[in-house]
């Protein structure tokens, strides 16, 4: 069983007429697991592999992809239903070679590994069908956790932003996807419009050869989870409105449009499923302002299972004239407001670059840079010397590299919204 | 404050504003929330049924001040008033009197202002020592002294399994207790904290509990004295209280057998922050001939505290004792 705790942080003073009430909420999800409780969790697991011709081209692409799949089977408990899909322009079950999925044990893992083995790359790239197929064989196992992982290094050149839109309207809810790109012929936003909808991470495998370990993490991590379908759900007080909803660690993600309402004043944020794990969403809501002296609740913050309250957190707003009070920086606010403007900097520096506008990319990357060396974000700072020269961190002066390498262009892409937890005694 | 009701002066009956401690017109202390029924909020008018138990309106969010009874309770020989003072947004103390046939129980809990919950915690001991106590009244007199330290171990365990929100900076739920159970003439004081009991008659003066707090230990200890210890920023820091990181131990019982007819008063430190000595409560209580009820005693201490300043909840009550009143 998963238990679930909630903290929030924030500073609740407000001046005299202010509306913006911002709070982290830190959830710890902590397993009284043991192997046995995993054990006993259902879950299903399909690896969707990309076997386009480009696959082929060099051939270190289908055999590390191959050698990955291998991989995440071999990470597969016993008692997981799974299935392997290859996909190009169309999509076909590679195993089981029947209708649905197979229960994982050392027979149906090794013949699993069998059909991988003969895979060919041939043909081209059609994400939602691929996608569409690991739907309809999830619901032949219509309760546990569903999740797959997806590789490809192409784009999605077989159908429409809209044919792929509709596919994934179906699948939200029903399945998580963790999506890689290998190479650099594929589309960043491609994929990640793909990992926002099924609430999984996207990332780069620029060197076939790394892609075996990424998919042992990829699987072995979704092995860990043991609670589905937890829902954040934000009660507001009348009158008031949701700014955002956003999970700010470990990777940025925004919830706010993706509300299902449950009342008036209530909105339910899928979470997807849960391991043993830690997460921090930031919430700002808007709220109308009460007279000095006031308290008003501005947001109950639940974690939702089966319909039960897992565990809360409050989000207050108090009214003062005491400036020291208002004006006080809530440590954990601040913490994860500056992380969003760096991945903001760097999302607008990039597509400012690709649309040739060097001015505004210069100075969006410069502002990253200068932001995120502030921070001590020497990570992102890395990143950021693939795409910039710097000159001097301190005060944002950053080039334009001529010559970029793609994949570190993607690489800042795809990592900038991966944030670091605020400092202890920071 | 944020609830709105028609408030009307318990004594004369004059129409009191939601702000005022004591009636205009004769003076009397305000004790509000007599009619909870007519309790709405006074934002968006959503009746007090639409309260959650943190006391913010379900429908606006506002945080309700005063949505719940200030106790004023009247029980004849016995009386008391739990008061939010001038200064705190809420009141953490809680009052539970009871009497019977066969005597009369009194508990003061006083929510401790660094934890989560405070005025539930008050609330929950005090109802559920008080309620052990009443059971207990039915028994002899021998059971009765353990029957009181019963009474405060369970009402530490009720406490200590309240539900409750983490708080970045407070503590797990917590209060303190101090309860009397009087019968045949004889009087059992049980208490965990600093809330008091003093008994009061025409020559004695006496404080029966002794505090369990910071400064209370270092004047014991002989490291300060009392005025010394009182000044102390930890002057207020308590070493006892019920909760779930309560520290161990039984809490501590007394015995007294009045010889002569006298008051009995328990009291949060709202009050005896401002008479602290036995003689100056005592000099308030006196202030009283015998013929005055213990209720208006209540609401005179309640008014000399708020007077003075009201800086924190206020929770006193008052027990007329006269020996061999009561039957054995």
């Amino acid at each position: 069983m998963t238990t679930f705790d909630a903290q929030a942080f924030q500073n609740e003073y407000l001046a005299d007429g202010a509306t913006e009430v911002n709070a982290v909420v830190t959830i710890t999800a902590t397993d009284e697991a043991s192997p046995t409780t995993h054990a006993a969790t259902e879950a299903a697991e399909i690896v969707i592999i990309d076997t386009s011709g480009s696959m082929g081209n060099p051939k270190l692409k289908l055999r590390s992809a191959r050698a990955a799949t291998n991989a995440a089977i071999d990470c597969l408990r016993d008692g997981v239903r799974f299935g392997i899909i290859a996909g190009n322009h169309d999509a076909s079950v590679v195993y089981p070679d029947r209708e649905g999925l197979v229960v994982a044990s050392e027979v149906t893992r090794e013949r699993a590994k069998g059909e991988v083995h003969k895979l060919t790359a041939k043909g081209g790239t059609a994400i939602g069908t691929w996608l569409e197929l690991a739907r309809s064989m999830f619901a032949t196992a219509p309760t546990g956790i569903h999740h797959a992982v997806m590789l490809t290094d192409g784009r999605d050149e077989h159908e429409t932003p809209e044919q792929l839109a509709e596919v994934l309207a179906k699948c939200e809810g029903e399945f998580q996807c963790d999506c890689r790109g290998v190479g650099t012929d594929w589309e960043v936003e491609e994929l990640r419009r793909v990992a926002t909808a099924l609430l999984g991470s996207v990332d780069i495998v620029a060197e076939p050869a790394d892609l075996v370990d990424d998919f042992r993490s990829m699987v072995e991590h979704a092995m860990e989870k043991s609670t589905n379908d937890v829902a954040l759900r934000l009660w507001t007080p009348r009158g008031a409105t949701v700014a955002f909803v956003k999970q700010v660690s470990p990777t940025i993600e925004d919830l706010t449009d993706r509300g299902t309402a449950v009342d008036e004043q209530t909105v339910d944020y899928p979470t997807g499923a849960w391991g043993p794990e830690s997460r921090d969403y930031h919430v700002c809501i808007r709220v109308p302002a009460h007279p000095v002296g006031e308290e008003m609740l501005a947001g109950r913050f639940r974690l939702v299972v089966d319909d039960e309250v897992a565990t809360q957190a409050l989000i207050r707003a108090v009214w003062t004239d005491e400036e020291q009070l208002s004006t006080r920086i809530n440590r954990e606010v601040a913490h994860y407001t500056g992380q969003a403007e760096i991945a903001d900097a760097i999302a607008e520096g990039l597509d400012a670059r690709k649309a040739g506008d060097e001015d505004t990319a210069t100075m969006k990357l410069g502002r990253a840079v200068k932001l995120a060396s502030e921070s001590g974000h020497d990570d992102t700072v890395r990143l950021l010397e693939g795409v910039v020269d710097v000159e001097d961190a301190a005060t944002g002066t950053v080039r334009l590299r001529a010559d970029v390498d793609t994949a570190d262009e993607m690489a800042l892409d795809t990592r900038s919204t991966k944030t670091v937890r605020v400092q202890p005694g920071s | 404050v944020s609830a709105r009701t028609t408030l009307v002066c318990t004594a004369c009956g004059a129409e009191l504003l939601p702000d005022d401690d004591f009636c205009e017109a004769c003076g009397t202390v305000a004790a509000r929330g007599e009619r909870p029924a007519a309790l709405t909020c006074a934002t968006c008018g959503a009746p007090a049924a639409d309260f959650d138990e943190d006391r913010y309106c379900t429908r606006c969010g506002t945080l309700q001040v005063e949505p719940f009874p200030s106790d004023e309770v009247d029980e004849g020989r016995a009386a008391g008033i739990s008061h939010r003072g001038r200064v705190h947004r809420f009141n953490e103390d809680a009052l539970f009197i009871r009497t019977d046939d066969h005597g009369v129980v009194v508990v003061v809990c006083d929510g401790v202002s660094t934890s989560v919950s405070a005025s539930r915690a008050a609330r929950a001991a005090a109802e559920a020592a008080g309620g052990h106590l009443v059971e207990a009244l039915g028994d002899g007199l021998a059971e009765l002294e353990s029957s009181a330290a019963a009474a405060a171990q369970l009402a530490g365990q009720v406490v200590a399994q309240l539900p409750w929100t983490p708080h970045p900076e407070l503590a797990a739920p917590a209060c303190t207790l101090v309860a009397g159970v009087c019968r045949a003439g004889e009087v059992f004081v049980v208490w965990v904290g600093d809330s008091r009991a003093y008994w009061v008659d025409d020559q004695a003066a006496t404080l029966l509990t002794t505090d369990d707090s910071w400064p209370q230990e270092q004047v014991d200890a002989g490291r300060l004295t009392a005025e010394e210890a009182a000044t102390d920023p930890r002057s207020h820091a308590i070493t006892r209280w019920l909760g779930v990181d309560a520290p161990p131990g039984d809490p501590r019982v007394i015995r007294m057998t009045p010889t002569r007819p006298g008051r009995l008063v328990l009291c949060s430190d709202g009050l005896w922050n401002y008479a602290a000595e036995p003689e100056a409560m005592a000099a308030l209580v006196r202030a009283h001939p015998p013929t005055v009820s213990p209720l208006e005693v209540s609401r005179a201490l309640v008014r000399t505290a708020l007077e003075a300043g009201g800086h924190d909840n206020v929770t006193v009550a008052v027990v007329d004792l006269t020996p061999g009143e009561e039957e054995p």
